[in-house]
């Protein structure tokens, strides 16, 4: 899948969050988009998936060459686009194996072998050493910090996305949490030939992974672009060297 | 007293005692057409069977009834036990009819029901009964009188459906008592259609270490008026109410509800939960009472709501009275509109926005049809709602399947809810 974003502002309640990004993510690229708080960059993931607040005021999102802007998040969803969320819902009474459940049946559009399916929930819960049953529990319900991240990397392996876009899948984690994560991540993307945009505001999860571009958003625009020594720059001297660019 | 003197001063009550008179309902509800729905039945000769109404009803819903009432009849199958009816020319109806005390509704149902259906579980005794009621254009109205003996055990289903093709009435008026150390759980679905008006009128007693439970579910009906009152008047007796509405379209549901501790170490719990959509209204009242002889008894009143669409409209108001400082008690409640955010969460994996909301609807309300014990009740009342929430429609019966179970998961037990839920309450 490849994902073409063309001078896209979004707004949100008349407030213009994203000013015009463009961003090119071909079909199994890993790119990343670093960034200040407050620089838009959630709003950015959100409009990808098609919040439904968010007014998109110009520009494109194109994946495989069609203007997707128009279509609902399921829709999207369907098409292979994922996104992780920074702060996942809790949802009283949905269990949450009958959620990923449904959810590989809504994208898959098709029947699931439970037992298979089941097989996987349990193979991947190990990798991402998931503890304390939160399977057994309602969607979200009651899961530490480090278990909602968790949760959301196990619906990226299970859900089998064609573009994933990770909203601070590290921040919440312990160190030894960021590392599972981010090697689970890593597995996921090669096995699945995914796109994956990942966003962070630390370079610690970035050393267990290899993008192969790095972005830098302030203030609703990308002011930055390049590869991983963009990484070691903002390591160096922060994000004020890009703040009015 | 004589059959016609009760219903004589049953009619002077009807028409004596005023039309409501709080300001809440006077503001959403109509008056209920009791007199009409009284000129109606005067009138009205003994209404067909309708066999195709109850073949429908039974058939989708794939239980066996004990025993069917409809406006003009019953049936009562051969192999059903403990059930008897009494008409209007038996001597005894006077024995089995209930006090209304100054209730316009029990004096409604009181001067004009003429069967009173009288469960008597015996000492001892396991049971399990199953009733169908049906109105047609002619009204229903009717008594049912519950008696659980000492150590009787009984799981009963009511299901209200009807067939009217004009402005109707099904009107139903409960007393139950529970004997010592039995139990009795009572599972009650309303699935009327449009043209059909909803009284309710129920009152229990539960006595020493006995346990009751009544899961009231409000789904069909365009306009339903239910008050409740349950005395838990037994040392260490049980008494729980669960009520389940789901509107939609414009119907109203007035559902107010009482229970009492009156007894020492006695447990009382009122949960309710509305799911309201389209241009519907709720007023839901929780009423908890505690005695001054009730010491050491817990009480837990919770009322929550969950509103679909921008003109759907829910009062939610629980109260208490407590009369004795050694007693835990606790009531809340809470009203949100569906929260948008999570249907966003929701769709972004795959779920349509009806999926979506109908996920939300089945995790906000799934710890109360897992209240209901009956395996097939639960499955009945899941696929219901599942249906009424993805079409807004109500009065039949959906085709039942367990894909609609992936909402009845949890099933929460009495004992478990007042786990976190105590706020003790001292001098």
């Amino acid at each position: 899948m490849d994902l073409e974003i063309k001078n896209l502002h979004v707004s949100i309640d008349d407030k213009e969050i994203v000013k015009g990004v463009n961003l090119s993510v071909k079909h199994g690229e890993f790119h990343v988009v670093m960034g200040p708080n407050g620089s838009g960059k959630s709003t950015l993931a959100k409009a990808i998936m098609g919040h439904p607040r968010l007014k998109i005021t110009q520009g494109e999102i194109i994946v495989d060459g069609v203007n997707i802007a128009d279509l609902t998040a399921d829709k999207r969803a369907k098409l292979g686009i994922f996104l992780q969320f920074q702060n996942p819902l809790e949802i009283e009474g949905v269990g949450f194996v009958n959620f990923l459940h449904t959810s590989k049946r809504s994208v898959t559009k098709g029947d699931v072998d439970v037992n298979q399916f089941m097989g996987e929930v349990d193979s991947w819960t190990k990798k991402l050493k998931i503890t304390n049953g939160i399977v057994g529990r309602s969607l979200n319900q009651g899961f530490s910090g480090g278990e909602k991240k968790k949760a959301e990397i196990l619906q990226l392996a299970l859900l089998k996305p064609k573009l994933a876009i990770l909203d601070e899948p590290d921040s919440g984690l312990d160190i030894d949490a960021i590392k599972v994560v981010a090697e689970n991540i890593n597995e996921i993307g090669e096995k699945q030939e995914m796109g994956l945009v990942v966003i962070t505001h630390y370079n610690r999860i970035l050393s267990y992974m290899k993008p192969k571009f790095v972005h830098v958003m302030v203030d609703g625009k990308i002011v930055a672009e390049g590869s991983t020594e963009l990484i070691e720059k903002l390591e160096k001297e922060g994000y004020d060297s890009f703040v009015g660019k | 007293m004589e059959y016609k003197a009760f219903v004589d001063e049953a009619l002077e009550k009807f028409k004596s005692l005023p039309e409501e008179t709080d300001e809440l309902y006077k503001r959403y509800f109509v008056a209920m057409p009791l007199q009409e729905m009284a000129e109606k039945i005067s009138v009205s000769k003994a209404g067909e069977k309708p066999e195709q109404l109850i073949k429908s009803n039974g058939e989708a819903l794939r239980r066996k009834f004990d025993a069917v009432f409809w406006s003009g009849g019953e049936t009562i199958s051969d192999s059903a036990k403990y059930i008897t009816v009494s008409p209007i020319e038996s001597s005894n109806l006077e024995n089995r009819m209930t006090k209304s005390g100054d209730d316009k509704l029990a004096a409604f149902l009181n001067a004009y029901s003429r069967r009173a259906v009288q469960i008597d579980i015996p000492k001892g005794v396991e049971a399990k009964i199953n009733l169908m009621f049906i109105n047609t254009t002619s009204p229903l109205p009717i008594q049912i009188i519950v008696n659980v003996a000492e150590n009787a055990s009984l799981q009963m289903f009511e299901y209200y459906s009807s067939g009217a093709t004009e402005r109707s009435l099904l009107g139903s008026m409960h007393e139950v008592k529970v004997g010592k150390y039995a139990n009795a759980e009572i599972n009650v679905l309303h699935n009327e259609d449009k043209n059909t008006y909803v009284v309710g009128w129920s009152k229990a007693k539960i006595e020493e270490k006995s346990n009751l439970k009544i899961n009231f579910v409000y789904n069909g009906g365009t306009f339903t008026r239910s008050r409740n009152r349950v005395d838990v008047a037994g040392l260490e007796a049980n008494g729980e109410v669960n009520e389940l509405i789901v509107s939609a379209g414009e119907q109203k549901m007035d559902v107010a509800s009482n229970v009492i501790n009156s007894a020492k170490s006695s447990h009382a719990i009122l949960e309710s939960k509305a799911v309201m959509m389209d241009k519907s209204v709720c007023v839901l009242k929780g009423y908890a009472s505690i005695t001054e002889n009730a010491a050491e008894s817990r009480s837990y009143v919770n009322e929550r709501g969950i509103i679909l669409d921008k003109d759907a409209h829910i009062d939610s108001i629980p109260s208490m009275s407590i009369g004795n400082s050694d007693v835990k008690a606790t009531h809340s409640s809470a009203t949100a509109p569906i929260d948008e955010e999570s249907i966003f969460y929701l769709m972004s994996r795959g779920a349509s926005e009806l999926e979506a909301k109908k996920m939300v609807v089945s995790g906000f309300i799934t710890g109360m049809i897992g209240k209901i014990d009956d395996d097939i009740v639960r499955e009945i009342v899941a696929s219901i709602i599942n249906e009424k929430v993805t079409t807004r429609n109500y009065g039949f019966v959906p085709k039942i399947t367990t894909e609609s179970m992936w909402l009845a998961g949890s099933v929460q037990r009495s004992s478990s809810i007042f786990k976190g839920h105590y706020k003790y309450r001292g001098e």
